[in-house]
C-alpha cells in the first residue's frame, strides 16, 4: 500500500491534496485515464476532477458530495489506483518544471522565506529550469556563505520531500 | 522507516516461529499472529506496534526468564511469554 | 461495560459543564500527560471516580485569560479499542456514552515525539472521534538529543489539526498550550478523518511522518548501558536487593533522628501545657489527648515523607518499571503482574499510596486483588505497635546466633505481612474467576530520565497530603473521643471517698476514674468477643480505638495504663494485672496474649483512611466492606491460632 495522507486546500473545501511519495506516478497534470476504482468515482459523480502533482494527487468532489460521507471511498479507490501506476495515462505533456516551480514558490513564500527574514535577509525565486532552482538572496544572507549554504540546503531538502524533479538549488545574481 | 504494509511479499530467508521463541539479540520481522490468539489481544499487540511487517528486536529476558523486553517502533516494551507466543515472526538479516 | 442511556441530550443541559468548557487529555502511559495536566491546572486537581466503576478520575480547573476550563485527565491507554472496563470508560467518556456525562468539548492528545511511529495511530483514532482535537507533542528535546527530527509545522499541516510542542522540563510551550486551549472553538478540523482500516491507517501514518520530515530517534545510549547492569541476571538482582535494603534503611535508620526531633518538639509542647495549664481537665485533654495522640502520629511524618520521596524519585527515574519487570515472574505466582509489586512496595509506607498506585494496573481484576492485599503489607503505622509489643514479648538481650531476637521477630512480622498479602491477592484473583479474555501483560520500559525536582515534589506532596489529612482529622477525633470516654463520667470528691479512694492521690483517682469510665464499660461489653484471644477490657479499648488508626493503640494503652509517660508505657504495661474477673491478679501481657495481639494487628484492617480510599478508588462501599469483613475475621481467627499455639509452646495461658 502506498503511503498517502490528505491535506485540505485553503478556500477550496471540495478539494483534497493527497500527499504521495515523490515519483509514484511518472507524470503531472490532468490524466487522460485513471485506473478502474478511481474511474468509477469519476463516472458515478462522486469526483469531479483528478489531477496529478509531483508528490500528490488532487481530487475535487462533485457538487453535493462531502468528504465526511464520501472521503473514505475516495481514499480506498486512490489506494487501489496508486498500486497500478500503469493504469494512469498522461494527457499532453506540459511544462515538466511546473510542479517544481509551484512547490518552490510556495516554500519561498512560506517557511523558507520566513527563515531568511528572521535572519535579516530575503529570498526570491529567480528561475526553475530542468530541475535546477535558482534563488536570489538579499540582505544579511547575501554574502554570508554560511547562511547561504544552510538556506540552500534547507530549501533543497524540503523541495526534495515534495518534488522528485529537483536536481539542485543554486544562488543566482 | 519500516514498511508499514501488511502485504509484504514472503521473504525467502529465515524460519517462521513464535516471537517468544527467538533468543535475545534476534532481529525479526512480524509476519502475523497465531490462529488461536484472541482478537482483543491481537488488536492490543497491534496498537503496541507489533503489526505485520514491523521490525522487532528481542532485547533481553528477565533474570527469572519471563517477561522479555522487545524493541519495536523506537521504544522498549516487555511482554510475557504467553503473549509473545501469539506473534509469529521471521528472522531477517540486514 | 455501562449500558448507554436513551436519547442523547437527555441530561444535556444540566450541570456546570455547559458554562465551563471541558477539555479532555488523552494519551498513552508515559507520554507526559501528567505534566501537561499539571501545567494546565497548576496542581488544583481533584480526584474522584467515574460513576459506578473502579476507575479513578482526575479533574482540574484551568484559568486562562480570565476564562475557566475544566481539564479532565483520561486514563492512559494505547488504543481506543478497549480490552478492559477501565479502557471502556475512557472510550465512553470520549463518546459521551457514560451515564450522566456529556462528552468533553474538546480533546488534547498527548504524544511522545520519540515514539511517534507507535503513538500516531492512537492520535489518529482520537482525531477520528470527531471532537475538536489538538495534538500536544512532548519530549521533542529528547528527540533532538537522540538525533531524531520532526518538523512540527509540517506535522500540523499533515494532520490538519493544531499541533503544539510542550517540553515538560522547564515548561517550554506551556503558555502556547494555554492560548491554544483558550482558542478551542476555532481549532481546525481535518477535512477527512484518518482511516480506520488498519492497513490504510499504517499508510496514512507513514505518509504523515514522511511529510513532517520525521526521523526516529536513535537508541538512548545511557538507557542501554544502565539496563545492561540493572537488568542483568546477577548484577540486576543485586542492585534490586540493594534498592530494597536502601528502602528499608530509609524507613528505619535515616528517619530515626528526624523522628527524634519531632518527638522532642511534642515533648516540649506537652511540658508547656503541664506548666501553664492548671485546669486538670483542659491540661489532660490538651496534653494527653491532642498532643499525645496527634504527636504519636506526626512522629511518622518524616519517615513517610522520606519514603514517598524515594518512591517518587525511583518512579521518575524509571527504575520502578525495571523493578516491576524483575518482579513480574514472582508476582505472577499470585496471579498478579509486575506493576502490582510497585503498589505493594508503596504499601510498606502506607496502604493509601499503595492503593492509589494500583491505578497503573490496566486490569480491573488485578486492581481489586491488589487493593484487597495492600492493607496486609506491614505499613509504618504498625511499626510503633510492633515495637511496643515485641518489647513486651522478647527480652532485648535475647539472641539467635549473631542476630537479636527482637529484630528477628520484627522481620518475621514483615514477612508474615508480605506472604499473606500475596496469598490474599492470589485468592481474590481466583475468586474473580476466569470470565472473559485474560488481560495481556505489556509494560513500556521508558528511557531513564532525570526527574525534575518539581515533578518529584508534586508526586511526594500528593501522597503525603493524603497521609496528613488522615492525621489531622480521623486521629485527632479518635484520640479526643477516647480521652473523653476514659475520663467520663465525672466523679465528685465525695463519690471518690465513698469508694475508698483518696482524692488527693492522683494516681489512685486516675485509676479509679478509668476503671469506672464509659470506655471501661465499652471494653467490658466486647470482652466476650476478645476473651478467647486473651485480651482484657483495657486491651479491648486499645484495639477498638486502633480501629480508626493503628498508631492510636500505643497512645491508648498509655492512657489506659495511666503510665507516667504515654509514649513509653512498656514498664507500666509489663506489670499490668487483671483487676477483676476469673484471672484477677494475673499478668495481662502474657506471651500468648502478646502473640495474639501482634497477629491481630498484622491482619486487621484498622485504618479508616484505608477504608475511605478503598471506597473512593472502587467507587462504592462494596469492596471496602469486603476488605473490612475478611480482614477482621481473618485477624481474629489467626490471633486465636497464635494464642493457642503460643500457649501450647510456652505452657502458659
Amino acid at each position: 500500500m502506498i503511503p498517502i495522507h490528505p491535506q485540505a486546500c485553503p478556500g477550496r473545501p471540495e478539494r483534497l491534496r493527497w500527499i504521495t511519495p515523490a515519483g509514484v506516478l511518472a507524470f503531472t497534470g490532468v490524466p487522460d485515464s485513471v485506473p478502474g476504482a478511481l474511474a468509477t468515482l469519476l463516472r458515478d459523480g462522486t469526483l469531479a476532477a483528478v489531477s496529478v502533482e509531483a508528490a500528490a494527487v488532487v481530487t475535487d468532489l462533485a457538487a453535493g458530495r462531502s468528504w465526511s460521507r464520501d472521503g473514505s471511498r475516495v481514499r480506498s479507490a486512490l489506494h487501489e489506483a496508486l498500486v497500478d501506476p500503469d493504469g494512469w495515462t498522461a494527457a499532453a505533456p506540459g511544462d515538466p518544471d511546473e510542479p517544481l516551480r509551484a512547490a518552490a514558490a510556495a516554500l519561498i513564500g512560506g517557511r523558507a522565506g520566513e527563515l531568511a527574514l528572521s535572519h535579516g535577509g530575503g529570498l526570491e525565486l529567480v528561475d526553475v529550469h530542468d530541475g535546477v532552482v535558482t534563488v536570489r538572496m538579499s540582505g544579511a544572507c547575501n554574502g554570508c556563505p554560511a547562511a547561504g549554504i544552510t538556506l540552500r540546503h534547507r530549501l533543497e531538502d524540503e523541495l526534495r520531500r515534495r518534488c522528485p524533479g529537483v536536481r539542485r538549488v543554486v544562488a543566482g545574481a | 522507516m519500516a514498511p508499514a504494509a501488511s502485504r509484504l511479499p514472503a521473504q525467502p530467508a529465515g524460519r517462521i516461529a513464535a516471537l517468544a521463541d527467538f533468543p535475545p539479540g534476534s532481529l525479526v520481522r512480524v509476519t502475523g499472529t497465531a490462529a488461536e490468539a484472541p482478537a482483543p489481544v491481537v488488536r492490543r499487540l497491534e496498537d503496541l506496534g507489533f503489526t505485520a511487517g514491523s521490525q522487532v528486536e528481542v532485547v533481553r529476558r528477565a533474570p527469572l526468564r519471563d517477561p522479555t523486553i522487545y524493541r519495536v517502533r523506537d521504544y522498549d516494551v516487555c511482554l510475557r511469554r504467553a503473549q509473545a507466543a501469539y506473534l509469529l515472526a521471521r528472522e531477517f538479516d540486514e | 461495560m455501562s449500558d448507554h442511556c436513551g436519547a442523547p441530550g437527555d441530561r444535556g443541559a444540566g450541570g456546570v459543564g455547559v458554562a465551563t468548557p471541558r477539555i479532555a487529555l488523552a494519551g498513552s502511559p508515559n507520554a507526559g500527560k501528567t505534566s501537561i495536566f499539571n501545567a494546565l491546572t497548576g496542581l488544583r486537581a481533584k480526584t474522584g471516580n467515574y460513576p459506578g466503576v473502579t476507575v479513578s478520575r482526575f479533574v482540574g480547573t484551568s484559568r486562562i485569560n480570565g476564562r475557566q476550563y475544566v481539564i479532565e485527565d483520561l486514563p492512559g491507554t494505547y488504543s481506543l479499542a478497549p480490552i478492559s472496563p477501565d479502557e471502556q470508560v475512557m472510550v465512553d467518556v470520549l463518546d459521551g456514552r457514560l451515564d450522566g456525562e456529556t462528552p468533553p468539548d474538546a480533546v488534547l492528545v498527548v504524544v511522545d515525539a520519540t515514539t511517534l511511529r507507535r503513538s500516531l495511530r492512537f492520535a489518529a483514532e482520537v482525531i477520528g472521534r470527531g471532537l475538536p482535537t489538538a495534538v500536544v507533542v512532548t519530549f521533542t528535546d529528547e528527540l533532538t538529543a537522540r538525533q531524531g527530527a520532526l518538523d512540527v509545522e509540517a506535522f500540523g499541516q499533515a494532520l490538519g489539526v493544531p499541533v503544539v510542542v510542550v517540553i515538560g522540563r522547564g515548561g517550554q510551550g506551556a503558555d502556547r498550550l494555554r492560548e491554544l486551549v483558550d482558542d478551542w472553538r476555532s481549532w481546525a478540523a481535518p477535512a477527512l478523518a484518518p482511516p480506520t482500516d488498519r492497513a490504510e491507517l499504517d499508510a496514512w501514518a507513514e505518509s504523515v511522518l514522511t511529510f513532517a520530515g520525521y526521523r526516529p530517534p536513535g537508541r538512548h545510549r545511557m538507557t542501554q548501558r544502565v539496563d545492561a547492569v540493572l537488568l542483568h541476571p546477577v548484577a540486576g538482582t543485586i542492585v534490586f536487593l540493594a534498592v530494597m535494603v536502601l528502602f528499608f534503611q530509609v524507613v528505619f535508620r535515616l528517619a530515626a533522628p528526624l523522628q527524634g526531633y519531632v518527638e522532642s518538639f511534642f515533648g516540649w509542647l506537652s511540658a508547656l501545657v503541664t506548666a501553664h495549664v492548671h485546669n486538670p481537665w483542659l491540661g489532660g485533654l490538651l496534653g494527653d489527648a491532642l498532643i499525645g495522640g496527634v504527636g504519636g502520629v506526626v512522629v511518622f511524618v518524616p519517615q513517610i515523607m522520606l519514603l514517598f520521596l524515594l518512591i517518587a524519585v525511583l518512579e521518575g527515574i524509571g527504575y520502578m518499571s525495571r523493578a516491576a519487570f524483575l518482579m513480574d515472574r514472582v508476582m505472577a505466582r499470585a496471579g498478579l503482574e509486575g506493576r502490582a509489586f510497585v503498589s505493594l512496595l508503596s504499601s510498606f509506607a502506607c496502604a493509601i499510596p499503595g492503593i492509589m498506585a494500583t491505578r497503573t494496573l490496566p486490569s480491573a481484576r488485578d486492581r481489586l486483588a491488589t487493593m484487597m492485599a495492600a492493607p496486609l503489607i506491614t505499613c509504618s503505622a504498625r511499626l510503633p505497635v510492633y515495637v511496643l509489643l515485641i518489647g513486651l514479648l522478647v527480652d532485648p538481650s535475647a539472641r539467635v546466633g549473631p542476630l537479636g531476637l527482637q529484630g528477628l521477630v520484627m522481620f518475621g512480622m514483615y514477612l508474615l505481612g508480605a506472604v499473606s498479602a500475596m496469598l490474599a491477592a492470589w485468592a481474590f484473583k481466583k475468586i474473580g474467576g476466569r470470565k472473559g479474555t485474560a488481560m495481556p501483560f505489556y509494560m513500556e520500559m521508558p528511557p531513564y530520565r532525570i526527574p525534575t525536582l518539581r515533578s518529584v515534589l508534586i508526586a511526594m506532596g500528593e501522597s503525603a497530603r493524603s497521609f496528613l489529612r488522615k492525621c489531622s482529622t480521623i486521629i485527632t477525633v479518635t484520640t479526643v473521643v477516647l480521652w473523653l470516654l476514659l475520663n467520663l463520667p465525672l466523679h465528685s470528691a465525695a463519690d471518690l471517698r465513698a469508694h475508698g479512694v483518696d482524692p488527693g492521690d492522683d494516681r489512685a483517682v486516675s485509676a479509679y476514674v478509668t476503671d469506672h469510665s464509659y470506655a471501661a464499660a465499652l471494653g467490658r461489653g466486647v470482652a466476650p468477643v476478645f476473651a478467647p484471644l486473651g485480651f482484657d477490657w483495657r486491651i479491648n479499648i486499645g484495639v477498638l480505638s486502633a480501629q480508626s488508626a493503628r498508631e492510636t493503640f500505643v497512645a491508648t494503652l498509655g492512657q489506659v495504663a495511666a503510665a507516667e509517660d504515654a509514649e513509653h508505657p512498656a514498664q507500666a504495661l509489663r506489670t499490668m494485672t487483671y483487676p477483676d474477673g476469673p484471672d484477677a491478679g494475673q499478668r495481662v501481657f502474657t506471651a500468648p496474649t502478646i502473640a495474639a495481639l501482634l497477629v491481630y494487628f498484622a491482619f486487621a484492617l484498622q485504618c479508616m483512611a484505608t477504608v475511605g480510599i478503598l471506597r473512593r478508588e472502587t467507587g462504592g462501599w462494596k469492596w471496602p466492606l469486603v476488605a473490612f469483613g475478611y480482614l477482621t475475621t481473618l485477624a481474629w481467627v489467626m490471633a486465636f491460632l497464635a494464642h493457642t499455639v503460643t500457649a501450647a509452646l510456652t505452657g502458659g495461658g
